[in-house]
């Protein structure tokens, strides 16, 4: 049964893992790629769930947003990382940012190693 | 058959009529007789987006061209967006719609979930006479985008001759007929007494 809410919310689409092994807004990866089409409205994604790898940074920030290099905008603060360990942040604790775009992120070291990063948006629109 | 113009029912939106139905089209001080002869229903799209706005900003009356029917058709949509604004809107163009004597009645993302069905939403359009609508950010936060959805169904019909015998069954009261209001020109300042 459709209700109110079903009408304002979209449905949930989780990213690929994404290896990021350089470090710097210029090394931004895509982490969720903003769709498109003739027929397809104006969609928006909006933060739910994220999830890091550190694989061996000796402990870095990881910066999710949208945009590359002087372009890259934060969606929510830089999320810290352990070296060598994972975070897992659900939407009870993330900020539903919304994005009209492809979302990005970047650590701000690798120190030799790389992070691994995916989110899972909730994407909305017509 | 119990049809009629922002029925409510949860999950869904009824049809104001089906096939071989007579409806009274309200247009501007106009009453047409109508029967239809076809319908579609018309799944939830995007009916417009408006674009970016700023916080506090309001948009230019924008007619809703996605809402423009073809001759001889009337729709029947209930809308909603999916954004932070307030939309004021215009059944057609020049007419405001939900005008009160000192207050215009807007639409807001909160009518889905005050308003599940949307009925209250409810508009009918006539041909190609289009509704327009304004955009207020009345929030703190810039928006990228103002999109308004809609959902509904839309009827081609065919004139009924003025010597039809079912216009007498119609004065009669014999025969139903479903009032579609595709104008809010009987609420303008002018018609008022």
């Amino acid at each position: 049964m459709e209700t109110g809410y079903d009408l304002i919310t979209g449905f949930r689409v989780p990213g690929p893992v994404t290896n990021i092994a350089a470090a710097g807004t210029a090394n931004a990866a895509v982490v969720f790629a903003a769709g498109g089409g003739a027929f397809l409205g104006t969609r928006s994604y909006k933060l739910k769930k994220l999830a890091i790898r550190d694989r061996g940074t000796g402990g870095t920030f990881v910066h999710i947003g949208t945009g590359v290099a002087g372009a890259f905008a934060d969606l929510i603060p830089a999320i810290k990382t352990v070296n060598n360990f994972d975070i897992e942040v659900d939407q009870n604790t993330l900020n539903s940012a919304e994005a009209f775009a492809s979302i990005t992120a970047y650590p701000e070291a690798v120190g030799g190693s790389s992070v691994d990063v995916q989110v899972e948006v909730e994407e909305i629109g017509g | 058959m119990d049809l009629f113009q922002s029925k409510a029912e949860e999950g869904g939106i009824n049809p104001v009529a089906l096939i071989d139905h007579y409806v009274w089209i309200h247009y501007n001080q106009n009453k047409i007789l109508r029967q239809v002869d076809f319908l579609e229903p018309l799944p939830a799209f995007q009916a417009i987006d408006l674009g970016a706005l700023a916080a506090g900003a309001l948009t230019a009356k924008t007619n809703i061209t996605n809402f423009d029917m073809y001759a001889d058709e009337f729709a029947q949509f209930r809308i909603w967006t999916l954004d932070n604004v307030q939309l004021i809107l215009y059944l057609p163009a020049g007419v405001p719609a939900g005008q009160l004597k000192t207050f215009q009645v807007p639409l807001s993302k909160f009518n889905a979930l005050r308003n599940p069905s949307l009925n209250l939403t409810e508009i009918c359009v006539w041909e190609d006479n289009r509704p327009a609508v304004i955009a207020i950010n009345g929030s703190g936060i810039a928006l990228s985008a103002v999109r308004i959805m809609a959902m509904g169904h839309h009827y081609h019909t065919v004139p009924v001759s003025a010597t039809d015998p079912v216009n007498a069954k119609i004065k009669a009261g014999i025969q139903p007929v479903t009032h579609v209001w595709c104008s809010r020109a009987v609420f303008a300042a002018g018609n008022r007494t």
